[in-house]
């Protein structure tokens, strides 16, 4: 009786498991089963090319890729700047929020939630115009105070990237700390006001450790979607190729290994090498963080 | 929509209406003529990005009963290779693809095209040598050319004059008059931060040979005298800024850059004034041609063909068809109307055609507005450089990947962040090491 109920309730999970099935598992394996072979050629190499299992030379070859390395490295550091900056603001904005009434912070989230709304790839678009040299109004407005900026130097790529990845995402990660903000018990405010708190005070100390758990989890999704940021150097690159080469994110080596140079293969290994690395990163920050509030 | 005929249109519609009801299959049309499903016209898909092949594929259809040509157009060489790439793994690639010289090994080196000699071969003789060779790799023929490479220098008459300097004859005058232009707050050349094929075509004209086949295996050398006398010339334009950095991702700015007057040269071939005449609005008639520069001492030499002037159109492994496409791609390079339609500017893209005696289309081949009275003399400068292009330049088997390693690297050397030097020597590192990783051969 209790196992038939239970073969039944799992059956209501089928539908879940074969979209995991077909759209998650077999992808990954599949992935994982071109990443262990290697198109060889031989002799002159005019003869096309034999399918060979290669083991795990792929993955060496990567591990060892400066470029892939470097890659991987130049957007944790970035990660390691624009994160914090911008979660700093999605908090102070929540916190402020807060404060207000329901009913005009309801106004303003919306408000400050647009930009999230506009799909990456055009609000990529729509920065790139105003940072162009040439008909951006941001290039004669910074003339006009003195400042000679080029936003797409070699020195400024990051930063004029950073901005428009902050002000995309400020309005979502707000969100998600505002409601997490509206999750702390208000009889402590009472209490640590009567104890002659101020509202600062009662920021810090009572609404930012209570919400904790949101900040880690914005702070890790941050994480993983930087790691796989695409869009907006790829789009930087099409307008500026000499400062965003195709090797600048490793989603972008990725791509240009499998679908520039052809090599499936090694594209198929980076990406299993990426997730790995993605999932090693997510778990120890989940760790570092948790591990404090204990 | 060719069928002139209204019966034979009408037995078309009666043959459509039967597979319809799935009547037709042992159907085999022996009434109906040439056109039917057994017999009938054999469809050739074509892939290719030049303008005028819409037209010229057009005319094609009209001229031929049996094979029919079904034309795509792909944006541009780069996307091209991504979309022939994941065609060729489907294993459902076009018949036909226009390419460039440059990717030919490549591809060959995949195993995505046909060896079509025995189908073309005997019509060498009606293509100039050098045009025939871009679509040769030892010897066997995978395509047909469909240009051939005029190279030469475009100027700006009016800053020339007004600064007092002659059309730089050498490498070592043009550095020098870049020197006089740039005191002026003019540059002499663009280097595109994307685009390393200046220190490519430099090379090819210094002699040098970064792929060679040596027996069984391939050499490679980035490093030679060539190469070296070329990195020279374009580490002293760099190091002393005569040089604009306008990318071409954003064409209309080079373009406006161009007919502003700030910078003042170029080293093109006849395809490039197309986007020339299209965008400018100030300086036509400004402009003039002359050779291209020689190394200090050196008999004039000109490169081998890239990018448009080393068109070819290609025969896939995975087409059915081999023979007709082999046909189709000769008839398009050799039939008087296409090539004339691909010569012009206007229709076509400018290009002069891979024919044995071609001088005859300089003069389509060049805008008469863009250079104004300079327009006569141009001919001559655009013939003469047919007989100084170089033949002996060798693509090698992983020069799609190769060239895209060698961009990330340009924009570093354009930015001045490494020497043209250091680029050189990591080439040459990795080169080695990704043709010893595919598994072929090479000393090094």
């Amino acid at each position: 009786m209790i196992r038939s109920l239970r073969w039944k309730g799992a059956a209501f999970t089928v539908p879940f498991q074969l979209g995991f099935v077909f759209l998650y598992l077999l992808p990954i394996g599949y992935a994982i089963y071109q990443s262990l072979y290697r198109e060889q050629q031989s002799g002159l190499g005019l003869g096309g090319s034999t399918e060979q299992f290669a083991g795990l030379d792929n993955y060496q070859q990567g591990l060892t890729d400066s470029a892939f390395m470097g890659s991987v490295l130049r957007v944790v550091l970035f990660a390691c700047v624009q994160i914090p900056v911008m979660l700093l603001i999605s908090l102070l904005l929540a916190l402020l929020l807060d404060a207000l009434t329901s009913k005009v912070a309801g106004r303003f989230r919306l408000l400050l939630l647009v930009p999230y709304m506009i799909p990456g790839v055009v609000a990529a678009l729509v920065w790139i115009n105003l940072y162009s040299p040439d008909v951006g109004p941001l290039t004669p407005l910074g003339r006009a105070f003195g400042f000679d900026w080029n936003f797409f130097a070699p020195s400024m790529v990051w930063s004029s990237i950073g901005n428009l990845l902050t002000w995309h995402g400020v309005g979502y990660n707000m969100v998600i700390i505002y409601s997490a903000l509206q999750g702390v018990p208000r009889e402590l405010f009472e209490a640590a006001r009567l104890d002659g708190a101020s509202e600062l005070r009662v920021a810090l100390s009572i609404k930012i450790p209570f919400i904790r758990g949101a900040l880690v989890l914005t702070g890790m999704l941050s994480i993983i979607q930087m790691l796989q940021i695409f869009n907006e150097p790829a789009l930087f690159r099409n307008i500026t190729p000499q400062t965003v080469s195709d090797s600048f994110t490793p989603i972008m080596i990725i791509y240009n290994q499998a679908f520039n140079a052809g090599n499936y293969h090694y594209a198929a290994a980076l990406s299993v090498l990426l997730a790995l690395i993605l999932g090693v990163a997510s778990f120890l920050f989940y760790r570092l963080t948790s591990k404090e509030a204990d | 929509m060719n069928f002139t005929n209204p019966r034979r249109r009408f037995a078309h519609a009666a043959v459509a209406g039967l597979a319809l009801t799935g009547l037709l299959s042992a159907c085999g049309g022996s009434d109906s003529g040439d056109d039917t499903k057994s017999s009938g016209p054999v469809t050739l898909p074509f892939w290719g990005w030049a303008n005028g092949q819409e037209a010229v594929v057009k005319a094609f259809n009209a001229a031929h009963k049996d094979v029919k040509l079904k034309y795509t157009k792909v944006t541009d060489q780069l996307t091209m290779q991504k979309q022939l790439t994941n065609a060729v793994k489907a294993g459902n690639a076009p018949c036909l693809v226009q390419n460039t010289a440059e990717y030919v090994t490549s591809w060959v080196s995949q195993g995505a095209l046909a060896d079509i000699t025995q189908y073309v071969g005997s019509s060498k003789d009606r293509f100039n040598a050098g045009a025939w060779a871009s679509a040769q790799v030892q010897g066997k023929s995978y395509g047909v050319p469909t240009s051939s490479s005029p190279n030469f220098t475009i100027y700006r008459t009016d800053l020339f004059e007004k600064y007092g300097i002659e059309p730089p004859a050498t490498w070592d005058d043009f550095i020098a008059a870049g020197k006089v232009l740039k005191k002026h707050g003019v540059k002499i050349t663009n280097y595109a931060g994307e685009d390393p094929s200046t220190l490519e075509v430099l090379a090819m004209q210094a002699g040098a040979h970064w792929y060679a086949i040596d027996g069984n295996s391939w050499k490679v050398d980035f490093q030679d005298a060539g190469t070296l006398k070329a990195a020279k010339v374009i580490q002293e334009i760099i190091d002393n800024d005569l040089n604009s950095k306008l990318s071409f991702a954003d064409y209309a700015a080079v373009q406006r850059n161009y007919d502003n007057g700030g910078t003042a040269t170029r080293q093109i071939s006849t395809w490039q004034m197309a986007g020339m005449v299209q965008n400018f609005t100030k300086s036509f008639g400004k402009w003039a041609l002359s050779p291209w520069p020689t190394y200090q001492g050196e008999a004039a030499r000109t490169p081998a063909g890239t990018n448009l002037t080393g068109s070819v159109t290609l025969v896939t492994k995975q087409c059915e068809n081999q023979k007709q496409a082999a046909e189709a791609a000769l008839w398009m390079s050799t039939n008087t109307q296409a090539v004339k339609t691909m010569a012009s500017p206007t229709t076509g893209n400018g290009v002069m055609p891979a024919l044995a005696d071609s001088n005859s289309y300089a003069g389509q081949a060049i805008s008469d507005k863009l250079l104004g009275k300079n327009y006569q003399p141009a001919q001559k400068v655009v013939t003469d450089s047919l007989n100084t292009v170089t033949t002996d330049w060798t693509f090698g088997p992983d020069w799609t990947a190769m060239f895209t390693e060698m961009q990330a690297g340009w924009a570093k050397v354009v930015n001045k962040q490494e020497k043209v030097t250091d680029l050189l020597a990591h080439m040459q590192e990795w080169t080695v090491k990704d043709l010893k990783s595919r598994g072929i051969s090479v000393k090094g």
